[in-house]
């Protein structure tokens, strides 16, 4: 018997003739760890089924969880985790290098176990990361880049970095004295660079201003 | 002339139109804004998977904001065969059962589920009430089973993953999940019926009429 036909063999309890034989997929089921044939259409059924809904938990008690309503979510959950996650990579940053410094407490104290765990190369401190990039541009561009080019260079020289440059205590300096974007306290929306001949001009733009 | 290098509402539209795969894409290759459209997208899902494990929301937005955190320092290490949500899932409940058992070396005392609930009886809808009891006792039971058999079973029963893919975020194989499966199912079903006999009676009646009121408010 195929799957759909199956499914169209009516069962004593169910609600119409198009509802599975809960009774017996049920008992099926409980007699071997495989799923019987036509069980995973009869779920779709049931997801959209109410009417048999009683005789399919009546047969199987633990179909009462299936689709379980999650819990009750705030609107703006998403958002809240959101800054969450970056209050996290925030101190995550900051516990990972040598300062001790955090500014983001974590929420738990087995999130803060999560956060003194050893940390991969890949969470090396992005500050450090980002300023020893633009160190290496200008090291291999030997101060004059040409224009249009600075934007893309930047991560492949971070791996540059990341790959070829151990920290030194003159590169450490140079990384301290260097500003960075994600530092900032507030949102921006856009950065608009303008190449002079002696002087580049960047613009960072705030995002609230709606430009 | 000025020259527009960066702007943020353009790099957001671009990944908030992208699949779960080519956000992963960007993650790997460091976009933090692909990140944040996978916090986005994705929190309210993991939310109730580690809810589900824990039992405890504000746990499970531990665990979430933590499996976030894991996504982006391990970025390099998704590959692009793999499903995305598998990757994800697997991140998620691993944290939660590393979670569940830093838990259990400072249990804490909780009240009753029913208890409480009953307390609450008056003071709430029926049917809220009937729903959240259904949940109370699946935490409750649920603790009963080992780790792996709650993952097969919250993640095939509740959650209504495949059983292939419940394999790919266990990290074994389809027949491990089978078993493990159909063993939670015999353990949960002798306890319901030992310790809640009437609800193997009511809930059906009970919980068909929730999901008919529920249907009729739908739009």
């Amino acid at each position: 018997m195929s799957d759909r036909n199956q499914l169209r063999s009516s069962g004593s309890n169910s609600g119409s003739p198009a509802c599975p034989d809960w009774r017996r997929l049920a008992a099926a089921r409980d007699a071997s760890p495989a799923d019987p044939p036509g069980w995973d259409e009869a779920l779709r059924h049931l997801d959209s089924c109410a009417e048999c809904r009683p005789a399919a938990i009546a047969a199987d008690p633990l179909l009462a969880f299936r689709r379980l309503p999650g819990p009750a979510l705030a609107a703006d959950e998403a958002e809240s985790m959101l800054l969450r996650v970056a209050a996290l990579r925030g101190a995550s940053r900051v516990t990972g290098g040598a300062s001790r410094v955090t500014h983001a407490a974590p929420s738990s104290s087995w999130v803060a176990e999560q956060l003194a765990r050893p940390r991969s190369v890949a969470a090396l401190p992005l500050r450090q990361l980002a300023a020893a990039a633009v160190v290496a541009v200008a090291l291999l561009a030997g101060g004059n880049l040409p224009q249009g080019d600075a934007v893309l260079a930047a991560p492949q020289a971070a791996a540059l970095v990341r790959n070829q440059i151990a920290s030194t205590p003159a590169l450490d300096a140079a990384i301290a004295a260097e500003p960075v974007l994600d530092e900032l306290d507030r949102p921006f929306d856009h950065v608009v660079q303008w190449n002079g001949d002696d002087l580049s001009v960047v613009l960072v733009v705030d995002g609230r201003l709606g430009v | 002339m000025p020259r527009l290098i960066f702007s943020e509402r353009d790099e957001r539209q671009r990944w908030h139109a992208s699949t779960d795969l080519e956000l992963l894409e960007g993650l790997r290759a460091g976009s933090e804004r692909a990140l944040d459209e996978l916090v986005q997208r994705k929190t309210p899902a993991l939310l109730q998977v580690a809810f589900r494990v824990l039992g405890d929301i504000e746990e499970a937005r531990d665990v979430v904001q933590v499996s976030f955190l894991r996504m982006w320092e391990h970025r390099t290490r998704f590959d692009a065969r793999w499903s995305p949500n598998t990757w994800i899932y697997r991140i998620v409940t691993n944290l939660s059962i590393d979670h569940l058992r830093s838990r259990k070396s400072r249990e804490r005392h909780q009240e009753p589920y029913r208890h409480h609930l009953r307390q609450v009886e008056s003071e709430r809808g029926f049917s809220e009430l009937q729903q959240r009891e259904v949940e109370a006792i699946f935490n409750e039971l649920a603790h009963g089973l080992s780790e792996k058999q709650r993952l097969a079973f919250l993640l095939r029963e509740v959650e209504g993953l495949s059983s292939q893919e419940v394999a790919a975020v266990l990290e074994c194989r389809e027949s491990t999940v089978r078993n493990h499966l159909f063993n939670a199912r015999k353990a949960l079903q002798k306890e319901i019926r030992r310790r809640y006999p009437e609800y193997a009676q009511e809930m059906p009646r009970q919980l068909a009429t929730d999901a008919g009121e529920q249907e009729a408010l739908a739009p």
